[in-house]
């Protein structure tokens, strides 16, 4: 969606158009919901949370400031929902991450990627959560360093041990399933 | 692990967060050292396969259910939610030890001021209240070494204490005419010079036509200290009184006023009952024949006669004292504060007297600090649970529909 439209559909919410914030959530509900999904590591509260972050972003429209990416600010509602959720709930979603997962993935073509899949899920899902949400928005949502430090509003240095920290807990977890030196060669150096 | 290597620094490397002079050190490294380039390349393959996680899009629901909870808030604005408190629990807690602090404080030191306003040397004024304690033991002129006075007369006796304040004390208005009153006054003042006072009480009596009936003095420790008894016309009593408040300090005032008018008119009845027993008892005495009944007689006439002397004295005293008013000064020099070059004893008691009032006050403070809070915590606490479930209520509501 080029950024005037955007404007405009924030300004239009702002005045309290809901088609206009509609619009708004058609365009982010799916970066939002996958964050939220991997943040709170299940589908009923990463709903939730969802849902929340939205109504809460459309009630502080007010306090949005245009200099801001808009899809910065929501990422952080987002994220702070999301981070209560699984703050609230405990330990529990985090242990018991979702099995119903895959099965929805289109890209799952056979039981050994559906399992790879799952393994990924709950290594994420056993991290720290403040470390969770820096990994979900670098390697997930592919955020840069900035803009993470923006959304979870921690100094980029904080950004980039939590990274490694969390980098280094999922190297141990999922170390049989990196064969791929090719892999890590072809991913790798996005930034 | 040697200290060369980058272990650490590998995650920034992969997303070239780092400045050319790092990144190159570190590509240097991963030259040399196996180790290093095995753990890049694992961390390779785990950030691969994290950003391989299949997306997951957005139920159905979900954008229907946004749409239906920002209609609802569209429409209720005001019942989408109540606000929270306006104030974390963080900010509530510093406030509450704010304002503990401030009343703490506020207990501690008010007190305190107002104590070094008041002025802490009353040591002096504790001394010359015992002093004078002492000397009212010795008997004013009221009691005048008579017994019957401490009848019916001493429980109508109306006393007026002042507080140790030059402020105006509450004169008696009754006036002699009608009513016999008897009126004393007992002062306790600090003065700069005892003999200039002491000279000023005469002048003061003298002038009144009055006179000093009694005076005592002595010299205890540096400080010289005297008891003055004035006798003064009852009329002059109010100017008198004023005068000798302006010597000095007013220390302790006492005045009172003893209504004798009945003990008076009591007693004329009681003479003139008297008298006629006598004119009586002389008219018997003229028609006695027998010895022995004119002994009767003279004996009789004698008790009467006796009894008459009697109350025409203390006829003669009432009226005395209903006309001369009495004023009992007592006076001191006022302590010299310093008498050496610095008084070390007197430091040390006003300090320790600091101390232990602020003692005190901490204590009570803490008391009145306790007291509050339990006063407060139910509320608190019932308030912030209502709070909690009205808010839950409202936001059941919300979500509900």
């Amino acid at each position: 969606m080029p950024a005037e439209d955007e404007a405009v559909l924030i300004a239009r919410s702002r005045n309290g158009d809901a088609g206009a914030f509609d619009e708004l959530v058609g365009v982010y509900q799916d970066r939002i919901y996958h964050l939220a999904y991997r943040i709170t590591g299940n589908h009923a509260d990463a709903q939730d949370a969802a849902q929340d972050a939205f109504v809460k972003a459309y009630l502080s429209l007010g306090t949005f400031r245009a200099q801001a990416a808009f899809s910065t600010w929501l990422h952080r509602i987002a994220v702070n929902a999301a981070v209560d959720m699984t703050r609230r709930r405990g330990k529990r979603a985090a242990l018991a991450p979702d099995l119903a997962t895959p099965a929805a993935d289109p890209l799952a073509d056979g039981a050994e990627r559906v399992e790879i899949q799952q393994r990924i899920h709950r290594a994420i899902a056993a991290l720290p959560v403040e470390q969770r949400a820096v990994v979900v928005l670098r390697d997930v949502q592919g955020c840069s360093y900035e803009e993470i430090a923006e959304v979870v509003k921690v100094p980029i240095g904080t950004v980039r041990s939590r990274l490694s920290r969390a980098r280094e807990t999922l190297r141990v977890m999922l170390h049989d399933l990196a064969p791929a030196g090719e892999r890590a060669q072809d991913g790798g150096t996005r930034s | 692990m040697t200290s060369g290597h980058v272990r650490e620094s590998l995650s920034s490397y992969i997303d070239d967060q780092m400045s050319p002079e790092e990144r190159g050190r570190i590509a240097r490294h991963l030259d040399a050292c196996d180790a290093c380039r095995q753990h890049l390349a694992a961390l390779h393959g785990v950030v691969g396969l994290v950003r391989s996680v299949a997306p997951v899009t957005a139920p159905d629901a979900l954008r229907a259910q946004v749409r239906a909870r920002v209609e609802r808030a569209r429409r209720f604005p005001a019942g989408r939610s109540l606000p929270r408190l306006p104030v974390t629990w963080r900010t509530v807690a510093a406030a509450a030890a704010v304002v503990l602090v401030g009343v703490f404080a506020a207990n501690l030191l008010v007190p305190q001021l107002a104590q070094f306003k008041g002025g802490i040397p009353r040591t002096s004024g504790g001394r010359l209240q015992s002093a004078d304690n002492e000397s009212r033991l010795g008997g004013g002129p009221a009691s005048g070494g008579r017994a019957q006075e401490s009848g019916a007369a001493g429980a109508r006796q109306q006393q007026a204490a002042v507080p140790a304040s030059p402020s105006p004390a509450p004169y008696l208005t009754l006036e002699a005419g009608s009513r016999s009153v008897i009126r004393t006054a007992r002062l306790s003042l600090e003065v700069e010079s005892f003999d200039a006072a002491a000279r000023r009480l005469l002048e003061i009596a003298e002038g009144a036509g009055g006179f000093i009936a009694d005076s005592s003095y002595a010299s205890a420790d540096t400080s010289p200290q005297g008891e003055f008894t004035l006798r003064v016309p009852a009329g002059q009593f109010s100017t008198v009184v004023g005068d000798v408040e302006a010597l000095g300090t007013v220390r302790q005032q006492q005045i009172s006023a003893q209504d004798v008018t009945e003990e008076f008119i009591d007693l004329q009845a009681r003479r003139r009952n008297l008298e006629r027993d006598e004119q009586q008892l002389l008219g018997f005495m003229d028609r006695a024949t027998r010895v022995s009944d004119l002994l009767a007689i003279e004996q009789e006439l004698s008790r009467v006669r006796g009894q008459i002397e009697q109350i025409t004295g203390r006829l003669n005293f009432l009226a005395h004292s209903v006309d001369m008013a009495t004023v009992v000064v007592n006076l001191y020099q006022r302590v010299k504060q310093s008498y050496a070059f610095w008084d070390l004893g007197g430091t040390l008691t006003k300090m320790e007297a600091a101390f232990m009032a602020t003692v005190r006050q901490i204590l009570s403070a803490a008391e009145r600090i306790l007291v509050l809070a339990s006063i407060l915590l139910p509320l608190v606490v019932v308030g912030g649970v209502a709070w909690m479930l009205l808010r839950r209520l409202v936001r059941r509501a919300g979500a509900g529909a």
